[in-house]
């Protein structure tokens, strides 16, 4: 169990979590959603002890540290890799540094996005990169592997390629937190949507609770977040008065 | 260990390229310099290899300027992510690379050494030399390059320069290491001067006060570079947080 409890950031005098707290148990999909600067990429990198924060954040009751931070794989649209590393060096790299890395994963999803194995990583395209970036997070062989924005810059199509294999490949017990702005596109295939909202979580809810209320995920998040539909209406109106 | 290997070797490979670069190239002009002036018969035996020196000099530089390169975010890319994510700690993962760039630097002096070696035995052999067959040891012995690089019975220069290899690779090690925290650094470049401007690449027969000078200071270099990514490794994100508002993860992992 990955627990976060009360954990709040500031970036200056900025607020970028607000007492947040969050608990992800083994096996789950989990999507994160939220607007530009709402905290997502922060509280992954909270997790992480990539930067400093207050409050408790624990792996099986454990503070994250080197010795179980292994257990968390990380994939980023700023990308993680090595450059001038080919994918190849990163197998065997990654073979030696993460005891559960799965070589077998590592080639099948390699094959699968039908990456270059011999090339230095930052030859790669934009989609490719973020494939690539995906494949290792997901051979890694961690517990948890926290995905933030891993598509932009792959088409609708390698998305959607992206999260069938996604839904094949998991083991029972790994989880994935996946953070991402396409809530439609990923609505069929987590189990779990949490809302973050200017730092603070303001929705979690099961995908299935959602089927049992007959609610979508996209109504579900308006609502969360008091989306005014009417604001477009209003603000055409004041243009078109503003012409006559 | 293993990790450790892998770490070492990692760096090493990012290394390799840059060094055989700045060696092969290095040498080439050394050789050039050296050979292209033929054989005097006539010359001041302490300054023979000067023009060398431009050559060992422009090697150290390149070299130094290419290792900056390797392990710092370069197109949005933050290896520093992965890095963190490692069971060997980022001091840990800094000193291998400083040590693999240190390596660099030795293999760079050492293809001028052979470069300088190489003509000292031809001018002997051209018997142009200033002391018959002895001519390429007294040459080697007087030419404060020459010495630096093949200081021969003279064991305070190898451990100064071995040192002087360790500083200069932790200077550019500390580069792409605060670049990977979303720094500049800009002491490296002050440290590559002073080796330069400072006679680090020099060595003088029998002036062990400046050895010991030379050596000491870049022992201090080492120790400054290591106390400082062993304190900036641990202070995570400071940049993040001017104002300091916010607590740590280990402290509040604790709470």
């Amino acid at each position: 169990m990955l627990e976060i409890k009360n954990v709040s950031k500031n970036y200056g005098r900025k607020a970028a979590l607000r007492d947040v707290s969050l608990s992800l148990p083994r096996g789950q999909l989990v999507g994160l959603f939220g607007e530009n600067g709402a905290g997502k990429t922060t509280l992954m990198k909270c997790i992480l002890g990539f930067v400093r924060y207050y409050g408790t954040i624990t792996l099986d009751g454990e503070p994250i540290g080197r010795r179980n931070i292994s257990r968390i794989a990380f994939a980023t649209s700023e990308h993680s890799f090595f450059p001038d590393l080919s994918p190849l060096g990163h197998a065997q790299f990654y073979a030696d540094h993460f005891p559960t890395f799965s070589r077998k994963r590592f080639d099948v999803l390699m094959d699968f996005f039908e990456l270059p194995l011999s090339v230095a990583s930052r030859k790669l395209s934009t989609g490719q990169k973020n494939q690539f970036e995906a494949v290792l997070a997901l051979s890694q062989g961690a517990d948890y592997i926290l995905m933030d924005e891993p598509f932009g810059g792959n088409d609708v199509f390698n998305r959607e390629d992206f999260y069938k294999v996604l839904l094949g490949i998991l083991g029972e017990n790994e989880t994935v937190l996946l953070s991402t702005h396409l809530i439609e596109e990923v609505s069929g295939f987590i189990g779990r949507a949490v809302l973050i909202h200017q730092g603070r979580i303001t929705g979690d809810v099961s995908m299935s609770d959602l089927d049992e209320r007959g609610e979508s995920l996209i109504d579900y998040v308006k609502s969360a977040w008091n989306y005014r539909a009417d604001r477009i209406k209003k603000a055409i109106d004041e243009l078109d008065e503003g012409a006559e | 260990m293993k990790k450790h290997l892998s770490t070492f070797m990692l760096m090493a490979r990012f290394a390799l390229w840059p060094t055989l670069a700045a060696a092969l190239l290095g040498a080439a002009v050394s050789a050039a310099l050296l050979f292209s002036g033929g054989v005097h018969g006539s010359w001041d035996s302490s300054n023979f290899f000067d023009k060398a020196d431009y050559a060992v000099t422009g090697a150290v530089v390149l070299l130094f300027v290419l290792l900056l390169r390797p392990m710092r975010e370069r197109g949005g890319i933050q290896p520093g992510y992965t890095l963190r994510r490692l069971g060997v700690s980022e001091l840990t993962a800094y000193i291998w690379q400083s040590l693999a760039a240190a390596m660099g630097f030795f293999i760079c002096l050492m293809a001028q050494a052979a470069v300088i070696f190489a003509f000292a035995l031809y001018t002997q052999a051209q018997d142009q030399g200033p002391a018959g067959d002895m001519s390429a040891l007294v040459m080697l012995y007087l030419s404060p390059v020459a010495h630096a690089l093949m200081p021969l019975s003279d064991w305070p220069v190898y451990i100064r320069m071995l040192l002087v290899c360790c500083a200069l690779g932790a200077a550019a090690s500390y580069f792409p290491f605060m670049n990977r925290h979303g720094k500049t650094a800009f002491s490296p470049f002050v440290i590559l001067a002073a080796a330069i401007f400072g006679g680090a690449l020099r060595a003088d027969i029998g002036d062990y006060t400046m050895e010991g000078v030379i050596g000491g200071i870049s022992f201090v270099v080492i120790g400054i570079y290591l106390y400082a990514v062993h304190y900036r490794a641990a202070d995570i994100d400071d940049e993040d947080d001017p104002l300091g508002l916010t607590g740590g993860a280990d402290s509040a992992a604790q709470s």
